[in-house]
């Protein structure tokens, strides 16, 4: 199952429209905006009453699944499964493995954090309502304010770290990993980034789970944060000038909803595939786990014919760095001769 | 006073809208302040015992309410039990506050509960208690600090 499914439910006195991008959407917000009555009209379609649901997808609800959800899971596909929060059971981690191999859509009218779903901050919505009228509004907005950063948290030690920590090496600025994106939170309320400029860059696809905590961070104000969520780290490489022949990458970027099936549990995943396809066979294969210097140091003669070969000039860590919207790197970024500050969570 | 709890435990009330389905006593909406959480919460009118008037879905019964103004009521009706705060919205937190002034309570959140914005972070109104680590919350900011000394202590 792939592609965007626009659901139109419609009774007399409530019309629900919305588009539904991916495997995983999270409806949450106040009480009494009508995400019980949503659920509702689900059930009530189903049982031949006067509600209409227009869908290229069967949009079912939980309670039609039985008791046995998870051979149901398993054996049916292309459809929209929609889970009310009284359907507790979502929470649980046998709930997770039998969600993450099917083949159908998950909608989750839910706020608990649902960690072990691997769902996107860009996936998170509340329900607004223009008189009988009801749509999706995303939860959380980009947080597009400046910052001068002094420090870079990344989620993770591997590829992402290693792009930055070389980037800062023999800079004033440092780089820290926090080994897992429930380790941000807590690497926040350490003394390590204790009154800096942190800019957290974590792998938005799947931070769904800990957007609204990390976020509220703020509350405390421990340091000044600014939260930076593109899909991937592989998706910020694949903007660098290496790929812009490659007709693949540009569909994938340009087109991913299009494009992701739900054999790929998040973006994050698949943008990862499109990296490692795209670079096969050149001197730049991607590994999470070692990151090639094809990434940060200009193309070399070792793999020619290489075709992914760029002019020496072209500046491949700018092409990153242009993707963070009001961020001013010079502070990281100044020379200094001992570099005594990078560490590690 | 609110108890505040980060973890279930076998007695949380995690279906409050089914328990409260069948239990609820028609007398309970005679007290103007279960009609005042249906007004606030759902913007709906309590005509009568049973009858509510919502501007959505028109003539209502109870069980119709949100889960929201449902775990409010039983909140105020029958404060014996431990809720479950994950499963309702942030505009039920001066409700809460409020009921927690007449009597203890007892919620669970799985989630951070924004009883004040960000920008109301200071307002020191909450009164409550962490049963975790028995720290006192008064403000967001106090219950920032109760949350991040439980995630510290057990994640």
């Amino acid at each position: 199952m792939k592609g965007k499914y626009r659901v139109r439910i419609t009774a007399k006195k409530l019309q629900y429209d919305f588009v539904i991008n991916r495997k995983y959407t999270l409806i949450r917000g106040d009480s009494a905006t009508g995400k019980t009555s949503l659920y509702r009209m689900l059930e009530l379609s189903r049982r031949g009453s006067t509600v209409q649901v227009s869908c290229p997808a069967e949009c079912i609800p939980a309670s039609a699944l039985g008791e046995d959800w998870a051979t149901w899971l398993k054996t049916r596909s292309d459809a929209i499964v929609f889970f009310d929060e009284s359907d507790d059971y979502v929470t649980s981690g046998a709930f997770a493995e039998a969600a993450m191999q099917s083949d159908n859509y998950f909608v989750f009218i839910n706020r608990d954090p649902l960690q072990s779903i691997p769902y996107s901050v860009n996936e998170i919505y509340e329900l607004k309502s223009s008189g009988s009228m009801h749509f999706l509004q995303p939860l959380y907005e980009e947080d597009h304010s400046p910052i001068q950063p002094s420090c870079i948290l990344t989620e993770d030690r591997r590829s992402g770290y290693t792009f930055f920590r070389k980037l800062l090496d023999g800079k004033v600025g440092f780089c820290i990993a926090a080994s897992g994106k429930s380790n941000i939170y807590k690497v926040l309320l350490s003394d390590l980034v204790k009154d800096e400029d942190v800019l957290v860059l974590a792998d938005g696809a799947a931070f769904g789970s800990e957007v609204g905590r990390v976020l509220d961070n703020k509350y405390v104000g421990y340091n000044k944060m600014r939260l930076c969520l593109p899909e991937s780290f592989e998706w910020l490489l694949l903007h660098e000038k290496l790929f812009q022949k490659d007709a693949t990458v540009r569909n994938a970027l340009e087109n991913t909803a299009e494009v992701v099936d739900t054999t790929y549990n998040s973006w994050e995943q698949f943008f990862y595939q499109v990296l490692r396809d795209a670079t096969e066979g050149t001197p730049a294969y991607y590994h999470k786990d070692r990151l090639g210097r094809c990434y940060s140091e200009p193309c070399c003669v070792l793999g020619s014919p290489c075709r992914l070969q760029i002019h020496s000039s072209e500046d491949k860590v700018g092409d990153v760095l242009q993707l963070f919207d009001n961020v001013d790197f010079s502070r990281l970024l100044q020379d200094k001769p001992d570099n005594t500050k990078s560490t590690e969570a | 006073m609110i108890h505040i709890r980060f973890e279930r435990s076998p007695n949380t009330l995690i279906y409050s809208s089914d328990y409260f389905d069948v239990n609820y006593e028609r007398e309970w909406f005679r007290d103007p302040l279960v009609q005042q959480i249906v007004e606030d919460i759902d913007h709906s009118k309590v005509i009568s015992d049973s009858v509510i008037d919502s501007p959505v879905l028109d003539f209502i019964g109870p069980r119709d309410l949100s889960n929201g103004a449902k775990t409010l009521i039983l909140m105020l009706k029958e404060p014996e039990h431990e809720f479950n705060g994950t499963a309702i919205g942030d505009n039920c937190g001066a409700w809460m506050i409020r009921i927690g002034k007449m009597h203890d309570i007892t919620v669970v959140f799985r989630r951070i509960f924004h009883f004040h914005p960000l920008e109301e972070r200071d307002v020191a109104d909450i009164n409550a208690i962490c049963d975790f680590n028995g720290m006192k919350i008064d403000s967001m900011v106090d219950y920032m600090m109760a949350y991040n000394d439980y995630v510290l202590k057990t994640e």
